[in-house]
């Protein structure tokens, strides 16, 4: 049988139920549960991720719907990754809304699907590039979570616990971000003849990169006086560039018709 | 003090960096670096320098200046003062602290020094090398055509216009050029605007289709329309793809998408991309929409070619996107082929990049690549 995005709402859903089910059982503290409901629920949308792999005959990352698919996810994937490392209970709760916000998108703007691949972007660098991009992604849009909590709730921004967990965050993110902005360097190397041209997308990869390191070095200084809102925006400025990275350069009157990796656009 | 310079020496020309002057640079500049370490003590600027405090305005005021260049999109910016000298400080602040890290490497734990020393000097090498090894890099555009070896190439390095025409120490013989492409497709189309209607009420079928096909005219008709033209099967040169389709009409764009309910109208008839040699054809449905077959978009393009060195030796090779051929210290690229003519292309572009300073900027991406797997393994150790 061949799977088609018609197919999609028959997988997210239950997906869906699956994560709620094991973030339920987080905040009950029953580790085991937990566990199993969300790895099933991953198990179960990965499973559609690979029908549309083979009913497409190519790697599902070409628009903006379907890396919308592979953020929906790996944002489990890093919440039980980060829960089982740290146990934060929130994490679940937080990666199962943003993948339903995602799939919604998914299922109330279905997009032309293309099944076309250029010449290009047949390469074996295409699927690993984009899945690691993806990763970061949602490990920092888990830090841009914990970020604006503490720029809301101020009389938390005493907990060591917090702060920790926004370095691990923002940390595993940038090693994630790294190895995928590398891979894209020696991926454009094969396809183009050179690592890094600063075409629009790779100028904002660049700062993006850079405003992360920024943070990472700021909090280095002294671990008790530079915990102040400078951190926090410097998370949420990063941010920011990272969704200029993804989709903003598409409106980016500076940026139309120079970058060699507008394919997204469609 | 960037803008000062700008102004007064003018934009940087990497050219004037050519081997062996750049291999000195490096050597001076590691040099001027140890010194520099060796001497921190007494220069209390070197001290700072290497601290946190340096690094943090420094990587901050990288990070606005490369937003500048992200939102103007202004390519002068790279060979623009400010912008070097950001980044020149930067590989000073990284240089030396991956010294004085590799000189303490017994304090500490080796896990985290490792991570350190990867990252700081991953990027450090990986800057340099790339910075001094773009005066050595020549990169050139060469056409070749079926059946006759070439070697002269367009110069794509220099600032020069119009660019130097070079000869290279080989030459490119191409064989073949081949395109595979993605079936057709069909499109409906608005009779004014020709923009693309996703949500028509018709639904195409192919019925038959010839990949290699000419058109037959036929007479016309009493109203002066050419619809008795036909396809037939065609092997030869300037072939294009036609298909015979036929469009069924629903009551509706959302019951065409289900194709359940009873069609209210067919219509049969030709559509075809053409090529160099026959014009493309639309089907004409009703007074709103027509259908067409858009270009079939290349799936894959390969060149198969021989490649003659100086010394008479040849090498035969397929060079295709994303599949570079490397000989001699050069990677062949390909990068197009005459498109007016298409799928009939007989001549094929190449880009040819020889880069000798590239084995050590991969070094020091590849430390980068571990040093980032060592930070996501250590990642949350120390506060724990
Ligand atoms: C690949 C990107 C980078 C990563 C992942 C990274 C990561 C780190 C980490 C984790 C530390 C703390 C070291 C420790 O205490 O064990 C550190 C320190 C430091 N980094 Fe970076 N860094 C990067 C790039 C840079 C750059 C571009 C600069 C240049 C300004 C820089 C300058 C410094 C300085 C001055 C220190 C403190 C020196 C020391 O503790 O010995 N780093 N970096």
């Amino acid at each position: 049988m061949l799977l088609s995005w018609q197919h999609f709402p028959y997988f997210a859903i239950p997906s869906v139920l699956l994560w709620a089910l094991g973030t339920y059982y987080s905040f009950r503290e029953k580790k085991t549960l937990t566990a199993t409901f969300t790895l099933l629920g991953i198990a179960l949308f990965f499973a559609f991720i690979c029908g549309l792999w083979i009913s497409l005959e190519r790697p599902p990352l070409r628009t903006m719907g379907e890396t919308r698919l592979w953020y929906s996810f790996f944002l489990p994937v890093a919440g039980i990754i980060t829960w089982s490392r740290w146990k934060y209970r929130w994490i679940l709760s937080f990666s199962t809304i943003l993948a339903l916000v995602f799939i919604c998108v998914n299922l109330f703007k279905p997009e032309v699907h293309d099944t076309t691949l250029m010449p290009a972007l047949q390469s074996p660098w295409f699927a690993p590039h984009v899945i690691v991009y993806m990763f970061c992604y949602a490990l920092f849009g888990a830090a841009l979570a914990v970020a604006l909590y503490l720029l809301f709730v101020p009389e938390k921004r005493d907990d060591e616990n917090i702060w920790a967990m926004l370095d691990n965050l923002a940390y595993v993110g940038l090693s994630f971000m790294t190895i995928g902005m590398l891979f894209g360097a020696l991926w454009a190397k094969e396809a183009w003849g050179h690592y890094w041209a600063w075409d629009p997308k790779e100028t904002w990869a660049g700062i993006t990169w850079l405003s992360y390191l920024v943070y990472i070095h700021y909090r280095q200084l002294s671990s008790n006086a530079f915990r102040g809102k400078v951190a926090i925006f410097m998370v949420i400025i990063s941010f920011c560039c990272l969704q200029m990275c993804w989709w903003g350069i598409n409106y980016l009157p500076s940026a139309q018709g120079k970058s060699v990796h507008t394919y997204n656009m469609k | 003090m960037g803008l000062m310079l700008q102004f007064t020496i003018g934009p940087i020309d990497w050219r004037l960096l050519e081997y062996p002057f750049n291999t000195i640079l490096l050597a001076i500049y590691v040099l001027v670096l140890g010194i520099l370490y060796a001497v921190r003590k007494h220069v209390y600027v070197i001290e700072w320098t290497m601290t946190i405090y340096a690094a943090v305005p420094a990587l901050a005021y990288g990070v606005l200046v490369t937003l500048l260049l992200g939102l103007t999109g202004w390519d002068m910016m790279l060979r623009s003062w400010p912008f070097i000298l950001v980044y020149f400080w930067l590989m000073n602040i990284l240089g030396l602290i991956t010294i004085r890290r590799i000189l303490h490497f017994s304090q500490g734990s080796i896990v985290s020094n490792l991570c350190f020393i990867c990252n700081h000097l991953g990027l450090f090498m990986a800057m340099v090398c790339a910075a001094l090894g773009n005066a050595d890099m020549q990169k050139c555009r060469l056409t070749a055509k079926v059946g006759q070896p070439e070697c002269r190439a367009i110069d794509l390095t220099g600032t020069q216009m119009p660019p130097k025409i070079v000869e290279l120490p080989l030459s490119i013989e191409l064989h073949d050029f081949i395109i595979d492409e993605y079936p057709p497709k069909y499109v409906v189309i608005d009779n004014e605007t020709d923009m693309t209607i996703n949500d028509s009420p018709w639904v195409i079928r192919q019925d038959s289709i010839w990949e290699y096909a000419a058109i037959v005219y036929g007479r016309k008709d009493s109203l002066g329309n050419q619809d008795m033209d036909r396809y037939v099967e065609w092997h030869s040169m300037g072939a294009c793809t036609a298909a015979f389709i036929t469009a069924i009409r629903y009551a509706s764009a959302k019951e065409a998408a289900d194709a359940k309910s009873e069609p209210l109208d067919t219509k049969q008839g030709w559509v075809s991309c053409g090529s160099f040699m026959f014009p493309n054809r639309a089907l004409r449905l009703d007074s709103l929409y027509s259908v067409v077959m858009p270009e079939r978009e290349p799936k894959r393009y390969a060149s198969s070619v021989t490649v003659y060195m100086g010394n008479n030796q040849k090498t035969d090779g397929i060079i295709e996107v994303n599949k570079p051929l490397e000989i001699d210290g050069w990677k062949i690229y390909q990068v197009s082929y005459d498109t007016a003519l298409g799928r009939w292309s007989d001549t094929s572009v190449f880009e040819l990049v020889s880069d000798p300073w590239l084995p050590w900027v991969y070094l020091g991406i590849y430390m980068m690549l571990a040093g980032a797997v060592l930070t996501f393994i250590t990642a949350g150790n120390k506060k724990k």
